[in-house]
């Protein structure tokens, strides 16, 4: 959001109780023959009755918690006081080890003209050796990766340290040594480091933490949850969880700088076995569907896999209209895309393992063994141990890959065992010179072996979730005998867009998710009444830019998924507009039927309907 | 009763859209009671000749629209100047007393858009706020895209004067 924009909204605070005001002196007055200018009563009635709410809410919880108070009081005395309490249990150590990157990093510090490159290696839980190399020369490359160069102008020393549960000593100083944990062990203190807990004010000798969440650009990048230690003479050493120090600045002594730095975590201990690898984390083991919701508009995705043989992989993706066939071939150690069409309304194609083996190759997906700082075309390997959440399942050891440009930033997640579960995209924001969130992610919300496509007049795609992310602007209304709930999902507050009608099943909290199938003209579920416990009548209508509330009426019925027309000649200007229950088994619908051919002139016409029985 | 519109419908588009067009109306006649009576009017006029509404541009949009043509039918209205000369002075005064706590959530930009004549401060409203795009601000507000580009830079260049003191991003992009 623009500053502007921020600020204002701030400045105007919350409208809900003028909201509500304005509905209920827009009610009173709407119809002109009781249409009075000027405010009607209803508003301080609102003022009043939202008062005597207060007071009446006041009125019963004041005496409860007056009363737990009471009872705190009166136990207090016989429990002795924990904080003078000696307290063995509190330790820092989680926060204090995040000060160190993990094993086998190497990070490249700037000094003026020289570069110093850190190997930091974990020589146990408790034990930290970091390795310097001093280069000396300005040609030298600020590359990462070839720390164990002993070229005559590079000068190597190592520092240990002890993290304990309050904090991290310094233990060790001079040249690398090989170390016993014993040895370890009976090392003193030489300094301290760090001490828990990371907060502001915490003091560390004659420094002091200043900051905890600063922000701090360097060449490297852009930090934002900085430990900032302020001592001494000037100093501020910057420290960053799972970075370590970055930055470091004394009055009159060259500062130094974080400018690379490459984690070394390999993902796979056995590197003979490339291949299952990269088919584990880019494609799922068997044939599945799988269905990601949002994307542009919250047209949502699915993705098709299929296994032609172990070898090529075919991959149709539809979203928001488009259906693209992708065929990819998995060599030894990449992934490679070998084919790539649009299948709207043809089917896909059907080649032989021959002449799949004469394409050429379009892109190189993936290449086997990565690690993090790895570059593939345009992406960038960030993280091969990453955590991401979607609605259809927690991830972790995801493979994240981002692709960053001036203009915007795309991460894909990939788990092992599902292939894609989350694609980002953010956008760059030239007026507050941020990447900003987009609407157009999409995260996995269903996944499964591939689904028999619906008998009949199919309308929508089926498919199951757990959980349901709840959005304001949601729709429900449970069946009749309250064994199921009906949600018009995901369209949100600005009454337009697609819908995803979900049934919650309320005995056992699955949620079936019905899509309208044909996203390419954007059609969406707009009203809905349960006829009993197993059908409801479903008004599916264009999502965008109109009011018109019409749409075709469905019967759905959620027992074997079936859905009908209830009215098979209904012509282009003619929409249903409502049903509902007459609480007989019978049903009032309401049509509007447009008279011209500008569709500016209109009549509603009501009927009755008895749904078949079944 | 309209024709086209049922009831539930019409409570829907209310619920969807007060809070939104509250904000607008209040942006541009800066008085509470006379915003809420605006959107008011809004509804109620949409409620009675929604057939004329033409499908052609969204609800939302639409909404905007009427409600930036009666804000600034109200601005140029003898009730507006009777209501600025009599509430001039409790606004000073409450200014003063909001002073401390304001300071805390940064509002000096916002002030300063309010405080910007009516021709600058509409399309700064449409364009930071509403978030539209140029050509949309201009035919919200029945101007060529030029102009609204012109007063857009005039606006933003009276912002800068008047926030000397601190710089803000959003108003160093031309």
């Amino acid at each position: 959001m623009n500053e502007i924009k921020k600020q204002l909204l701030s400045r105007i605070g919350d409208t809900s109780d003028r909201k509500n005001r304005v509905i209920l002196n827009v009610n009173a007055n709407k119809n002109p023959k009781n249409q009075k200018r000027n405010k009607s009563p209803w508003g301080y009635y609102v003022t009043f009755a939202s008062f005597v709410g207060i007071f009446v809410i006041g009125l019963f919880l004041l005496p409860k918690l007056m009363n737990e108070q009471g009872a705190l009081n009166e136990e207090t005395p016989s429990v002795v006081d924990p904080v003078t309490e000696p307290n063995e249990e509190i330790s820092y150590y989680d926060e204090l080890k995040q000060f160190f990157p993990p094993d086998g990093t190497v990070a490249t510090f700037k000094s003026g003209d020289s570069y110093t490159d850190v190997e930091t290696n974990w020589l146990s839980d408790r034990y930290v050796q970091e390795i310097i190399y001093v280069k000396d020369c300005v040609s030298c490359s600020s590359s990462s990766s070839s720390s164990s160069s002993s070229s005559s102008s590079t000068r190597t020393f190592s520092n240990v340290f002890r993290i304990t549960n309050e904090e991290i000593q310094q233990i060790y100083y001079g040249d690398p040594l090989e170390w016993t944990i014993e040895k370890l062990d009976q090392r003193p203190s030489l300094g301290v480091q760090l001490i828990g807990p990371i907060e502001v004010g915490t003091e560390i000798g004659n420094q002091k933490i200043v900051a905890i969440d600063a922000e701090l650009s360097i060449d490297y990048g852009t930090f934002s949850n900085v430990i900032v230690l302020e001592g001494g003479a000037d100093s501020r050493t910057y420290y960053v969880p799972n970075y370590g120090i970055v930055k470091g600045d004394t009055r009159g002594i060259e500062g130094y700088e974080l400018v690379s730095i490459s984690f070394g975590n390999k993902v796979t201990e056995n590197e003979s076995d490339y291949t299952s690898l990269l088919k584990s984390y880019f494609f799922p083991p068997e044939n599945s569907d799988a269905f990601y919701i949002g994307g542009f508009e919250n047209g949502g995705e699915k993705a098709q896999t299929k296994w032609i043989n172990d070898e090529f992989v075919q991959e149709i993706t539809s979203n928001g209209g488009a259906t693209i066939e992708r065929i990819y071939k998995i060599t030894d150690n990449q992934i490679e895309l070998i084919y790539q069409e649009m299948i709207d309304g043809t089917t896909p194609s059907s080649k032989t393992i021959e002449q799949l083996n004469q394409l050429p190759t379009l892109e190189i997906v993936m290449t086997a063994p990565f690690k993090v700082g790895d570059t593939i075309g345009e992406w960038t390997v960030i993280d091969t141990k990453g955590e991401v959440g979607t609605m259809y399942n927690s991830f972790s050891d995801v493979l994240i890959l981002e692709n960053k440009n001036e203009d915007s930033v795309t991460r894909k997640y990939y788990a092992k065992g599902y292939g894609k579960v989350k694609l980002e995209f953010e956008f760059y924001n030239e007026e507050t010179g941020q990447y900003e969130k987009s609407d157009f992610n999409t995260e996995l919300s269903s996944f499964g072996p591939i689904m028999k496509e619906l008998e009949g007049n199919i309308v929508f795609r089926v498919f199951e979730a757990d959980q349901l992310d709840f959005q304001s602007g949601d729709a429900m209304e449970n069946s009749p005998k309250k064994t199921k709930r009906a949600i018009l999902h995901g369209r949100g507050i600005d009454f337009e867009g697609i819908n995803q009608l979900v049934i919650e099943n309320l005995q056992n909290g699955k949620y079936t998710i019905y899509k309208y199938r044909n996203e390419a003209i954007q059609f969406t579920p707009k009203e809905i009444e349960w006829i009993d416990e197993n059908r409801l009548y479903v008004i599916v209508g264009y999502g965008f830019g109109t009011v018109t509330m019409g749409g075709q009426l469905y019967e759905l019925n959620i027992t074997n998924n079936s859905i009908k027309p209830v009215f098979e000649n209904l012509t282009e200007k003619e929409e249903i507009m409502s049903v509902e229950s007459n609480g007989d088994g019978t049903f009032t619908y309401k049509k509007h039927v447009y008279e011209d051919d500008n569709y500016s002139v209109g009549h509603v016409e009501e009927g009755i309907i008895t749904p078949t029985n079944e | 009763m309209n024709k086209a519109l049922d009831e539930r419908s019409f409570s829907q588009i209310m619920e969807d859209h007060t809070d939104y067009l509250l904000q607008i109306a209040f942006l541009y006649v800066k008085d509470w009671p006379a915003a809420e009576d605006i959107v008011q009017d809004v509804f109620i006029s949409f409620y009675q000749k929604f057939d004329q509404f033409e499908e052609r541009s969204s609800l939302k949009t639409y909404l905007s629209k009427i409600t930036v043509n009666k804000c600034k039918d109200y601005l140029k209205s003898w009730r507006y100047r009777m209501q600025v000369l009599t509430n001039s002075f409790s606004v000073n005064s409450k200014k003063q007393r909001n002073r401390l706590v304001e300071q805390d959530e940064k509002v000096e930009l916002a002030d300063a858009v309010l405080q910007l004549p009516l021709k600058y401060r509409e399309v700064i409203i449409s364009y930071y706020f509403e978030e539209l795009p140029i050509l949309e601000v201009a035919i919200q507000l029945n101007l060529s895209d030029n102009t609204v580009k012109t007063r857009l830079r005039k606006a933003r260049a009276l912002l800068k004067e008047e926030l000397k003191n601190n710089q803000w991003e959003v108003l160093l992009h031309e």
